[in-house]
């Protein structure tokens, strides 16, 4: 495999901490991380937001971080986003040695057109969208992709079936399903009644309403309210 | 049948409160595009048929929908000219409790612009302002 290059990033240290200074932080442009792992002190950073959206978009895992000159080897271990899914609002990264095997986890991206999709009614379901691995630091794949052209109707490719990347393996059981084409059952339509809430569901624990004796009546107890 | 719990503990619920926004059920998790709301609200169980009769009409047997809000929590109203008091009124209908962020919908198996138009269709029945969202990946 041909080595790539460790994308960079500049970091500051910050010591001003809790939710106001981060939001502050994001506000102006950059975004809180904390770098950890190596029985070293977990050190508080921030980052530029855009420099590390990017990163993240590529799906980057392991990048060096550059504080006071000095670059580090970092992978990014979890991500915090928004409410909405929008925005990162915080990175952790774990410190880590190029030469040691780590443990990540991978998109799994699928290629190609299904044979089994050319025909009307018939669903590519995808299953495992991730894939965790063990490799070294310097040969994480940004995504695995997973050829299913040649997948006909009823068909399924599992996890022994991948061709991963050499020194890759993968901690999944090898009989899990990554995806498989079916075809979509018809929709049995249930009637919908004309007003809702005609019927009520059951209670829990509540008195059973006996033979000849109505449910409890709603009509009646309005009635006697008029 | 409209949407409702098929058993309950019990048959009337107080109103509650909706505070914050959603920290769970905001991500895209069975399809591969889901509509994410962007409001706080209830979502009664004739909304959440009416956008899933919109998207199953509009992808004609195609892809699959997945609906991730569930009305269960009754709401009781007073019939009309009744006077104020004697109690609780009976449960009228059931309404999901949604935050901003809640994804309400998903679909999976068919391309992004099959999927968009889908769901456009849907967040035109609903009662919020909804967002077109792909899923996230590691």
């Amino acid at each position: 495999m041909a080595k790539r290059e460790i994308p960079k990033i500049q970091v500051q240290s910050r010591n001003q901490l809790g939710k106001r200074y981060a939001a502050r932080l994001r506000k102006s442009g950059r975004m809180p991380a904390v770098v950890y792992g190596h029985k070293k002190e977990p050190l508080h950073v921030s980052v530029d937001q855009l420099e590390m959206k990017e990163l993240l978009h590529n799906n980057t895992h392991l990048l060096e971080i550059v504080l006071d000159k000095k670059a580090e080897p970092c992978l990014v271990k979890d991500i915090q986003w928004n409410h909405l899914g929008s925005v990162v609002v915080h990175v952790d990264l774990a410190r880590v040695d190029l030469t040691e095997r780590v443990k990540i986890d991978v998109q799994l991206t699928l290629v190609g057109e299904a044979i089994g999709l050319k025909e009307a009614g018939n669903l590519l379901e995808h299953f495992i969208t991730s894939l965790p691995i063990e490799c070294l630091a310097t040969e994480i794949p940004d995504r695995i992709r997973v050829d299913v052209s040649h997948l006909k109707v009823d068909e399924s490719i599992t996890v022994k079936e991948l061709k991963l990347p050499e020194g890759v393996t993968t901690t999944l059981n090898p009989e899990a399903i990554i995806a498989a084409i079916h075809t979509i059952a018809e929709e049995v339509v249930a009637p919908v009644a004309g007003a809702e809430g005609g019927a009520e569901p059951e209670v829990i624990g509540g008195k059973k309403p006996e033979d000849g004796e109505a449910a409890p009546a709603a009509g009646a107890k309005e009635e006697k309210k008029k | 049948m409209p949407l409702m719990p098929k058993r309950v503990k019990f048959r009337k619920q107080q109103r509650g409160k909706m505070r914050g926004v959603a920290n769970r059920g905001n991500y895209v998790a069975f399809g591969d595009f889901g509509l994410q709301c962007l409001g706080t609200g209830w979502l009664t169980a004739r909304q959440i048929e009416a956008g899933r009769v919109a998207a199953t009409h509009y992808l004609h047997r195609e892809g699959k929908i997945y609906l991730r809000v569930f009305p269960d929590k009754p709401i009781s109203k007073k019939p009309l000219e009744t006077r104020m008091g004697t109690g609780k009124a009976e449960p009228e209908y059931w309404v999901a409790r949604v935050k901003e962020g809640t994804i309400l919908l998903e679909i999976a198996g068919v391309p992004a612009n099959v999927a968009r138009e889908a769901l456009v269709r849907v967040a035109r029945k609903m009662p919020f302002r909804c967002k077109f969202v792909e899923r996230r990946h590691a």
